[in-house]
């Protein structure tokens, strides 16, 4: 067997509980788009957002 | 000549034990000059257990382990670990001081995602700390476990591993829990309770500053506070969390899970970490 290659995924469900009503994931998804507009952002935080959005 | 007998898993904890040529991982120990400094010693093993009693020198000694790292990727406190939990005779004062050192400085070990041992069959490094402390708690006197597991898990410095060992031992008195070989499966119902609230107790002050999003699995803390206090209390601390744009980017890292991808010929294996 070959070593194992690297994969990385977020499950935005995980947040859903946490989330104080009437938000949703809908407008935790708006507000974390508006993150990169003010910084530059890091690969682990980069990585981060872009599995969000697949996920 | 060797009719009629069989060894099960119990001779191979002994074996490793006693450092027998017929354990695959010390086989090679008796045909070389000397153990490899990645490898850990029977001689440091001895040192660390030596240790006895004396909280700052294990704590200390700890620390050290953690930031010597393996080829691997693992560091030489998971290899002690491992050692130490084939161990049915260790010293009760050594085994009582040695999980104080951990509750300590645990946090350490915790949260360095290189301390989780890799491959298709990983072992998190929340899994070694567990293993580690049923082991050490076993040791104990069971009039001394339960005091003991209480006075640690309020007192100790290590939030992080406080809380993953509460919620292991919730987890084990739930209705729906499987039997298991533990040394918290006694443990009294109100031992129990008290652990939970001890527990909420410590998540509420470190969730006034910024300790909840420095622990080593926010998820983990608030899983355990939202299954044990009114889910609206986190639902507070996760608004405000998002207000912080550098809070809420580290919540979104933190919630990465890494896994890994094995391919052999045309199949594909995913191992979720």
């Amino acid at each position: 067997m070959e070593s194992g290659s690297r994969i990385a995924s977020v499950d935005p469900k995980l947040f859903e509980p946490y989330l104080l009503p009437p938000a949703d994931l809908e407008q935790l998804s708006a507000r974390l788009r508006e993150l990169p507009s003010g910084r530059i952002l890091d690969e682990a935080e980069a990585e981060a957002m872009r599995e969000f959005e697949k996920g | 000549m060797w009719g009629n007998v069989t060894y099960g898993t119990d001779s191979l904890r002994r074996w490793s034990a006693q450092t027998r040529v017929c354990v695959s991982e010390k086989f090679d120990r008796y045909f070389q000059f000397g153990v490899s400094p990645d490898e850990l010693s029977e001689q440091e093993l001895r040192a660390f257990i030596g240790l006895g009693a004396n909280v700052d020198a294990l704590a200390d000694a700890w620390i050290v382990a953690f930031d010597e790292r393996r080829p691997s990727g693992p560091c030489k406190a998971n290899d002690l670990i491992t050692a130490l939990t084939k161990l049915d005779d260790l010293p009760v004062p050594f085994a009582a001081a040695c999980m104080e050192a951990f509750f300590r400085v645990g946090d350490r070990f915790l949260s360095d995602p290189r301390n989780s041992v890799p491959g298709f069959f990983s072992v998190h490094a929340d899994v070694h700390a567990i293993w580690l402390i049923n082991h050490l708690a076993k040791a104990l006197p069971d009039d001394q476990r339960e005091t003991t597991i209480l006075r640690l898990i309020r007192e100790g410095e290590a939030i992080g591993l406080a809380c993953r060992i509460a919620y292991c031992i919730d987890r084990m008195h739930q209705a729906d829990a499987a039997q298991r070989d533990s040394a918290f499966q006694d443990f009294a119902p109100a031992t129990v309770e008290q652990l939970r609230n001890i527990v909420i107790a410590r998540l509420r002050e470190i969730a006034r500053g910024d300790g909840l999003i420095r622990l080593p699995d926010i998820y983990l803390a608030l899983l355990a506070w939202s299954n044990w206090a009114d889910i609206a209390e986190i639902q507070q601390w996760f608004q405000r969390a998002m207000d912080d744009d550098e809070v809420l980017l580290k919540l979104l890292v933190k919630s990465v899970r890494v896994g890994t991808s094995y391919t052999y010929g045309e199949r594909i294996t995913h191992r979720i970490g």
